[in-house]
């Protein structure tokens, strides 16, 4: 979908045409769903704030001022309700057991080690890291963009990002090699 | 393993991750048709109930609902088996029959590819475009509004690939016209008027230069001084913390001041820098880094309002009167459209420069949709230079501010560009900015600057990517840049690619198919931004990962698997020559002239066999001789991991003459996956090579934010600053001599 098309959908989805809002979806889902399960290392919580966004974004569509910045306004409310289920896990401290079990059924199957292997990398990052890694990888967003939507200085965002990929490397080398 | 590498690595090994289908977009349209006809007919309590569970921060089911409802039916987990499997048989026949495409253009080029891996190069685009000032606003939107509803044109009709590679697209239609002469002599004759009144300061800011013995920003020209998150000028010591404050959700900078007196420490004052804000909740404030002049106090900060939807940013410089260091007073604050980007302090005058990206075209009023605006005030029409082909996407706003009057700017100009990053020498300002629409390039921006007036002038564009400032060096009227061409598929681009259509992508990975291995490039352009000379071809299948100039030579290091450090002499602009390469294993992030024609390198080590990481390394290489350079050193640390002054120079504190140099590391404690971190000195000797002199251990509070740690060295004294606390050491020895806390 070349911008203009993207534009026009917009306008559409504007209108209430969840057609076109879904195909707009479309685009990003995927991505949308990475970001998610990466971020908060649990599948259904990563369901559940995507379905949120979806219907948030939905509702809120009309005040979109500019549609060709459709995919990183869609990214900002799913990061802000991953960083509010963030929130939620810290001061549960709950999650940490919640998706063991379907983790062990999937990674018997060899087919998906790889980005099992991924999401255990993941696991050894403190909460921002995780959540700056995804937004740079999953949601493409540049440090200085990042450092925007955390509301911190780009200097820590990228200290923090070149950390947090260290880390990730060292550990993908040695469990994984 | 380089980071972008590591990143495209996460990305490949996370494409195929098995999605559920409650959020397919097919049922995500179930859900939200569902939605709309409730509200049609309002049925009020159904969404009541979705808001509310929404609002108590439960598990919102609404999806899986839908799921479910659209028959099928499927148990949880066995659902997510059975349905990643199925996503799994499809992405691998998508991802074969995509390698067989791959693979066919791979064929199809193999013979040529070789020749066209050095071949390219001599394809390099390298375009010089001037630049031009609106007679109105109201015409400068015309201009804009017409270029951007081309554009749209033009997207709708891109079929002939043939077109797309290198040589025509851009180049053809970047042709130049006339310079704004109006605007020359106006600065001209700026130019001429501040003459008078400079000579002056930098007789007084030379007289304090003399016997310093403290450690200074680290920055790449000498010359020119870098913003930082600490200064001292050998008596106090400026430093800027920050705290997450979890009520107002977000960080709290304050700008600390303590005196120091032969390692003894006392807490003099803290600016609470979120009440520049002046109380306004909507107001938030990003702040970067800061300056330091006499007795004055430069604060650079990004003011984000979100009062409105666009999020304005403005950038602000504060400036603070610290003549009473207990007793800062607050002056002035001067602002400009944009958020910051960068800053430069040389020969008296502060330059910074932001980047407003929020422009609107909607309505040709008001005008500050799209104009920038100069202390709230819309900048002049002669102050815009705007290149022919305008595709507006963000407009780089560059001022200068007299240090030692910083009563207004000196001067401001708006020039509109692709956005970018910076570098700034001894005469000109530079933004150069990565475009991927058709191959990788670098466009670059010359900004000339002197006694505080700005003067933009040429434009380049060149084949290739920078790897960061370092890259760039200017040096009697020539700039010298080194580039890497990446070679072709979309997963080696140096960037993930963002605002540009799927499809520009990948018809530009297929592209550049033809270049199947990275390649570098050095060229040399003279200040009318032409070439003069280049040597390309230069290390095919290698990236750049450093690069430093030192007046005729320079020296650049790029890898795969050993590190070649390559010597270039660049004596003669119009015929560079490669004088020699050394090949050691592993390679440098960072290098810096030590004493006696040493260089000194901070990298990491790998094995050559097995590309094992084996630990950060520091070197130290002869260059006496700069075509038979040599590792005269090196030294490994041991588990450690990751520098921060790997990436970021400033947070090297280095001292080639006290013989002195320190950085923050990380070290992965053996067998576990649990990090310690240091902040350790050194020292080279050369007889016994490199010697440690000192590690502190870093509290695990401080390892939240190893961005804010610095270290910085006063007569005989080493001082730790981190979030909360500096702390006090003599130099070369771990005694703790004195600690305060920061607030």
């Amino acid at each position: 979908m070349n911008q203009e098309e993207i534009i026009a959908h917009v306008l559409l989805a504007k209108n209430g045409d969840s057609a076109s809002f879904c195909k707009l979806y479309e685009l990003y889902y995927k991505d949308m769903y990475r970001f998610a399960y990466y971020t908060l290392g649990n599948e259904q919580d990563a369901e559940d704030v995507i379905s949120e966004t979806v219907l948030d974004a939905f509702k809120g569509i009309r005040n979109l001022k500019k549609p060709e910045k459709f995919k990183s306004w869609i990214f900002q409310i799913l990061s802000t309700k991953c960083k509010r289920q963030i929130a939620v896990y810290i001061s549960n401290r709950e999650h940490l057991t919640d998706d063991s079990k379907t983790e062990t059924a999937i990674t018997d199957d060899h087919l998906y080690a790889e980005y099992i292997d991924v999401k255990k990398a993941f696991s050894i990052l403190n909460e921002t890291e995780k959540l700056i890694i995804s937004l740079m990888v999953f949601a493409g967003y540049n440090s200085k963009e990042t450092a925007k939507m955390l509301h911190s200085r780009e200097g820590t965002i990228r200290s923090t990002k070149s950390r947090a990929l260290s880390k990730m490397s060292q550990y993908l080398k040695e469990e994984f090699a | 393993m380089n980071e972008q590498d590591l990143m495209n690595q996460i990305n490949e090994q996370t494409k195929n991750i098995p999605i559920p289908d409650s959020i397919s977009p097919e049922n995500m349209k179930r859900m939200l048709d569902e939605y709309s006809k409730n509200e049609d007919t309002h049925e009020k309590k159904e969404n009541d109930n979705i808001t509310q569970i929404n609002k108590t921060g439960k598990r919102n089911h609404i999806a899986r609902r839908f799921a479910t409802a659209a028959c099928f039916v499927l148990c949880i987990t066995g659902g997510i088996i059975a349905i990643t499997a199925s996503q799994r048989t499809l992405d691998t026949t998508m991802k074969d029959t995509d390698m067989m495409e791959a693979a066919d253009s791979v064929a199809a080029d193999e013979e040529c590819a070789d020749e066209s891996a050095t071949d390219d190069s001599s394809k390099d685009i390298l375009t010089e475009q001037t630049l031009q000032s609106p007679s109105s606003y109201d015409a400068y939107y015309e201009t804009l509004t017409k270029a951007f509803s081309e554009y749209y044109d033009s997207l709708a009709t891109v079929t002939n690939e043939d077109t797309f590679y290198y040589e025509e697209s851009a180049a053809g239609s970047l042709r130049g016209e006339a310079v704004a002469r109006a605007a020359t002599a106006e600065s001209e004759q700026k130019t001429q008027n501040s003459m008078t009144d400079s000579v002056e300061d930098s007789s007084a800011t030379k007289e304090s230069a003399d016997s310093e013995d403290f450690s200074k920003t680290n920055t790449q020209e000498e010359a020119i001084d870098e913003g930082d998150i600490i200064k001292t000028d050998g008596r106090y010591i400026y430093k800027m913390i920050q705290r997450y404050d979890e009520t107002c959700g977000y960080y709290r900078s304050h700008l600390t001041i303590t005196e120091t007196d032969n390692g003894n420490l006392r807490f003099l004052s803290s600016i609470d820098l979120s009440a520049l804000a002046n109380g306004e909740k909507d107001l938030n404030l990003y702040v970067e880094e800061f300056y330091l002049h006499d007795n004055y106090i430069f604060i650079m900060y990004t003011n984000t309002d979100y009062t409105n939807e666009l999020s304005t940013n403005q950038t602000c410089i504060t400036i603070y009167d610290i003549s009473d260091r207990e007793n800062p007073k607050r002056l002035k604050t001067l602002t400009q459209s944009g958020h910051y980007e960068s800053s430069r302090i040389s020969d008296g005058y502060l330059y910074t420069i932001s980047n407003f990206n929020e422009a609107n075209l909607d309505t040709p009023k008001p005008y500050t949709n799209y104009i920038p605006c100069i202390n709230g005030a819309t900048i002049d029409c002669s102050d815009i230079y705007y290149p022919r082909d305008i595709l507006l996407q963000s407009t780089h706003v560059v001022t200068s501010v007299k240090l030692s009057h910083p009563q207004d700017f000196t001067d401001a100009k708006a020039i509109p560009t692709n956005g970018g990053e910076v570098y700034v020498g001894d005469s000109s300002i530079y933004l150069y900015t990565t475009l991927y629409t058709d191959g990788t390039k670098t466009e670059l921006i010359k900004i000339g600057y002197k006694d505080g007036v700005l003067t933009p002038g040429e434009n380049a564009i060149i084949s290739g990517y920078l790897y960061g400032s370092f890259a760039l060096s200017e040096y009697k009227d020539h700039l010298r840049i080194v580039a890497t061409i990446p070679a072709n598929d979309a997963s080696m681009l140096p960037r993930p690619v963002r605002s540009i259509s799927e499809e520009d992508v990948t018809n530009a990975a297929k592209k550049e198919l033809r270049v199947r291995a990275d390649i570098n490039v050095l060229y040399i352009l003279d200040k009318n931004m032409k070439l003069t000379g280049k040597i390309s071809g230069i290390a095919p299948g290698e990236k750049i990962y450093s690069a430093r100039f030192m007046g005729d030579i320079g020296y650049f290091v790029t890898f795969r698997n050993m590190d070649p450090l390559f010597s270039v002499d660049l004596s003669n602009p119009e015929n560079p020559k490669i004088l020699g390469q050394l090949k050691i294993p592993g390679f440098s992030n960072y290098l810096h002239a030590y004493d006696d024609g040493l260089l000194l390198g901070l990298g990491e080590e790998y094995d050559p066999e097995t590309m094992k990481f084996l630990g950060l390394k520091l070197s130290m290489f002869n260059t006496n001789d700069p075509s038979n350079v040599t590792e005269q050193d090196k030294y490994i640390i041991k588990n450690s991991i990751w520098a921060e002054a790997q990436y970021n120079h400033k947070a090297l504190m280095i001292d080639p003459e006290k013989n002195t140099f320190g950085f923050l590391y990380e070290e992965q404690i053996e067998g576990t996956y649990s990090y310690n971190c240091y902040y350790v000195t050194y020292t080279y000797d050369k007889t016994e090579g490199f010697v440690e002199t000192a590690r502190y251990e870093i509290s695990l509070d401080d390892r939240e934010d190893t961005g804010m740690i610095r270290g910085i060295y006063i007569g005989d004294y080493l001082y730790i600053a981190t979030n909360t606390s500096i702390s006090s050491y003599p130099l070369g020895s771990n005694e703790l001599f004195s600690k305060i806390t920061l607030k």
